[in-house]
């Protein structure tokens, strides 16, 4: 039924479109007053306007059909339909007249489907933010918010009638293990990072760059659970056996695996952005600098860098904030143990992860443990939303600097 | 006088330099390294193990049912009198797939000639035999069943095929049977709804935004709003999809059809900043130029600031598709790890995506899937690649210099 509507739709358009060509052409051929806009615009005009009132009205229509007024089976919504589209079509090709502008007409037209179509996306990231602010406040009215964040034990559960059970969901240890992960992850790719974009922008002709550049990107979109699979199955027994072989107690899911492999994936990411930085920097005062002469060493330490620090400060923010958020890693590589430890050789646990351990559950959808995987990612929303806004912030303070 | 340190300053910059040198092929290393290892295990996945049985199938009247069990039977029997070593019935399935049977159905099916006389079959082994055919280590075996195997691979009935099926079958809880055809086939499905509802909304959006609408406090909110939705981490799109599309619109859970809603939410603000961006660089001076001949705003856009534009746009488009195609929390969240063998037939089935059958791979403890798991994972790599190097086409071949 949908799918005839919709043929039905698209052969009027052009019925409709060549109709009231015709019915302007003979109506300027009886009055001899001269079109005022080309002869197909008086066609879109009369399709666009019949179209977009005639939807409004077969909304209507379809309200009246759900809610069981006037039209009661799907064979007369279809009529109806059908009625409505035909009816305000003619009821326009009367209207329609040669000395009308139709081009203005049309394009306010357009312009308003255009912006009923865009508040579509307007509402949906504002729906976005407000489902899961919504979730979340209703989560912070079971559990008291100050307990949420400042509580050390992290073991959720479904049993309400508990009465400890404000004490079972601490975000402490979970922020923990983030932050040590994505630690470990900075620590292992900003110095290269940095060091392989200054070799890019400093070190390398145009030729190489121009290749390595794109390989660069590309490997910046593997998917994440690429990685994943990498740190799971390699590095962390990897790492599990070079501890053994020394003497240590290591997890087989230790923070310092899931690390590295996050480390190795932000590589690429912050070698873009941090080379963007370096090459937004203008060659003359490199040259400037040669000609008094300094040494690359000296120009690139006293010259390039600190011109840089801001976008090279904001290149590593942005990885951060992209750590952070990363799922896939810390899903597969790392364990769900809460512990509140900074020995990168235990097993811990983070925000994603936990994220994702809840919700592929069979639970109910309005249980406090569900509703906590709402508050959780409302924390890591907020927590990216600062770093990203405070990261643009620095960049675009500095991109202006040497304009 | 301070002295000048000659050779203290080369030497200062020789060593950043080689730090520059060794970084960047400590990273480059890195990566491919890592590529390296998950390919060669790959590689392994492509082959699979077949065993020969020579059947005398009598021309069917049973039902299916009756007939499979026949055919398992005529295998057994097939086998020990190959092998020339007894094994119980119930030991059967330690040597050849659960699926035997119904691939010598399949193969009847479409070659019914085979009927009545002697043919031999190729069928799947086990995962125990592939190992002790390849690896010929770490396979714990009864005595007379290794006995039984070293027969068929004497007589030379055991053998490596090409694994077609890996492309074309569905999951399985076998791992010789496994396929990612399935999931290629529901991440096709998500990327065309995820691409069919945000294309045209991305498009009208960036347009309208960056065209119509003049600076105010709520274009610059909403503005902002989009930026940071594009840098969000993809698991907060999960818990949207979660809510909007399971819990208040009541949608089939882990079908096609949701998943390509909540990618579509994804990759929404990545099309919309991309196509401002590239509308934003379309010189002012063709806009006047078109104005001053009386064109109105409409056919300024349309004739010719969009198609200036568009090969900035379709590139950011082809990258937003990459981006989808390898997204896998959100999926994961909105039920698609769900075990499904069936092949999705429409957006309402329940379907999963490629990347989230790898995950699933990954996380099972049988050994024979990390190989399955790193062949997905191969592909799933060259896929990317292929779209990339579209991305790139694109912007070279047909980006107009102005």
């Amino acid at each position: 039924m949908l799918l005839s509507f919709a043929i039905f739709l698209i052969i009027y358009a052009y019925v409709v479109y060549y109709l009231s060509r015709f019915v302007v052409v003979s109506r300027f051929k009886k009055s001899k007053i001269h079109l005022v806009a080309q002869l197909k615009y008086y066609g879109y005009f009369v399709l666009t306007f019949s179209y977009t009132i005639s939807f409004f009205v077969f909304l209507a229509s379809l309200l009246l059909h759900k809610f069981n007024l006037l039209i009661q089976t799907s064979a007369q919504l279809f009529a109806a339909g059908v009625l409505e589209f035909i009816f305000i079509s003619l009821v326009l090709m009367c209207l329609v007249k040669p000395k009308i502008d139709v081009r203005n007409y049309f394009e306010l037209n357009v312009k308003f489907i255009m912006l009923c179509i865009s508040s579509i996306s307007f509402l949906v990231t504002i729906l976005i933010i407000s489902s899961i602010v919504f979730e979340t406040y209703k989560f912070f009215s079971i559990i008291s918010i100050v307990d949420f964040f400042t509580g050390i034990n992290w073991s959720p559960q479904d049993d309400i009638s508990d009465p400890d059970i404000g004490k079972k969901f601490g975000i402490v240890p979970l922020l923990a293990g983030t932050f040590l992960i994505t630690m470990i992850a900075l620590i292992v790719a900003t110095p290269i990072g940095i060091f392989s974009a200054l070799f890019l922008s400093e070190y390398v002709g145009s030729k190489t760059r121009f290749v390595l550049k794109p390989i660069i990107e590309m490997l910046s979109g593997i998917p994440t659970v690429v990685y994943g699979y990498f740190a799971a199955l390699y590095m962390g027994p990897f790492i599990r056996g070079m501890g053994e072989s020394w003497g240590l107690n290591v997890s087989s899911e230790s923070a310092l695996a899931a690390g590295v492999v996050m480390g190795i994936m932000i590589i690429p990411y912050i070698i873009s952005l941090a080379d963007d930085m370096l090459k937004s920097i203008p060659t003359s005062i490199r040259d400037a600098s040669f000609a008094l002469g300094a040494t690359k060493f000296e120009t690139i330490t006293k010259i390039v860098i600190p011109a840089a620090k801001p976008g090279l400060i904001g290149a590593v923010m942005l990885a951060f904030s992209r750590a952070i958020g990363e799922t896939m890693i810390v899903t597969m590589a790392s364990g769900l143990m809460a512990n509140l430890t900074v020995n990168p050789l235990n097993s811990v646990t983070t925000v994603t992860a936990q994220i994702v351990s809840i919700l592929t559950g069979d639970q109910e959808f309005n249980s406090v443990k569900t509703l906590v995987a709402f508050a959780l990612a409302f924390t890591l929303f907020c927590l990216t939303l600062v770093l990203n806004l405070l990261a643009h912030n620095v960049m675009t303070k500095y991109k202006g600097q040497f304009r | 006088m301070k002295k000048f340190n000659l050779q203290k300053r080369k030497f200062l910059d020789l060593l950043l330099k080689t730090i520059c040198y060794v970084s960047s092929i400590f990273s480059m290393l890195f990566l491919f390294l890592f590529l390296l290892v998950i390919g060669i295990k790959g590689f392994d996945g492509l082959f699979t193990t077949k065993i020969r049985v020579d059947l005398l199938i009598p021309v069917a009247t049973a039902s299916k049912e009756q007939q499979i069990i026949d055919y398992n039977d005529l295998i057994y029997k097939s086998v020990i009198k190959t092998s020339k070593t007894m094994i119980n019935m119930s030991e059967l399935n330690v040597v050849i797939s659960l699926e035997a049977p119904y691939q010598v159905y399949d193969q009847l099916v479409s070659h019914p000639e085979y009927l009545g006389h002697e043919h031999s079959f190729w069928i799947s082994a086990s995962a125990n035999v592939y190992k002790y055919f390849n690896t010929h280590t770490n396979v714990v075996l009864e005595d007379n069943v290794e006995r039984l195997i070293k027969g068929l691979i004497k007589q030379e009935y055991v053998a490596n095929f090409f694994n077609w099926q890996f492309f074309t079958n569905s999951d399985s809880s076998e791992p010789e049977i496994a396929g990612i055809g399935g999931s290629i086939l529901g991440s096709m499905m998500m990327i065309s709804i995820c691409m069919g509802f945000a294309f045209p909304l991305g498009l009208i959006t960036a347009i309208y935004l960056e065209e119509f609408v003049p600076k105010s406090f709520i274009t610059k909110f909403i503005e902002v709003n989009i930026n940071n939705l594009a840098a969000v981490p993809s698991i907060v799109f999960g818990l949207l999809g979660i809510t909007i599309f399971i819990a208040i619109s009541n949608l089939p859970r882990s079908s096609a059809l949701v998943g390509g809603l909540t990618l579509a939410i994804l990759v929404l603000p990545i099309i919309v900043s991309t196509t401002r961006q590239a509308l934003s660089t379309v010189p002012i001076s063709i806009k006047d130029a078109a104005l001053a001949l009386g064109a109105s705003k409409l056919q300024i856009i349309f004739h010719h600031s969009l198609p200036i534009a568009l090969p900035t746009i379709v590139t950011g488009t082809i990258l937003a598709i990459s981006r989808a195609l390898g997204e896998t929390a959100p999926l994961i969240i909105i039920g698609m790890a769900a075990f499904i063998t069936k092949i999705p037939h429409g957006i309402f089935d329940p379907a999963t995506a490629l990347p989230v059958q790898i995950y699933l791979w990954a996380d099972n403890p049988d050994g024979m899937f990390t190989e399955k798991a790193s062949l997905a994972i191969v592909v799933l790599l060259l896929m990317l690649s292929v779209i990339n190097f579209v991305a790139i086409f694109v912007r070279k071949k047909y980006s107009v210099n102005l």
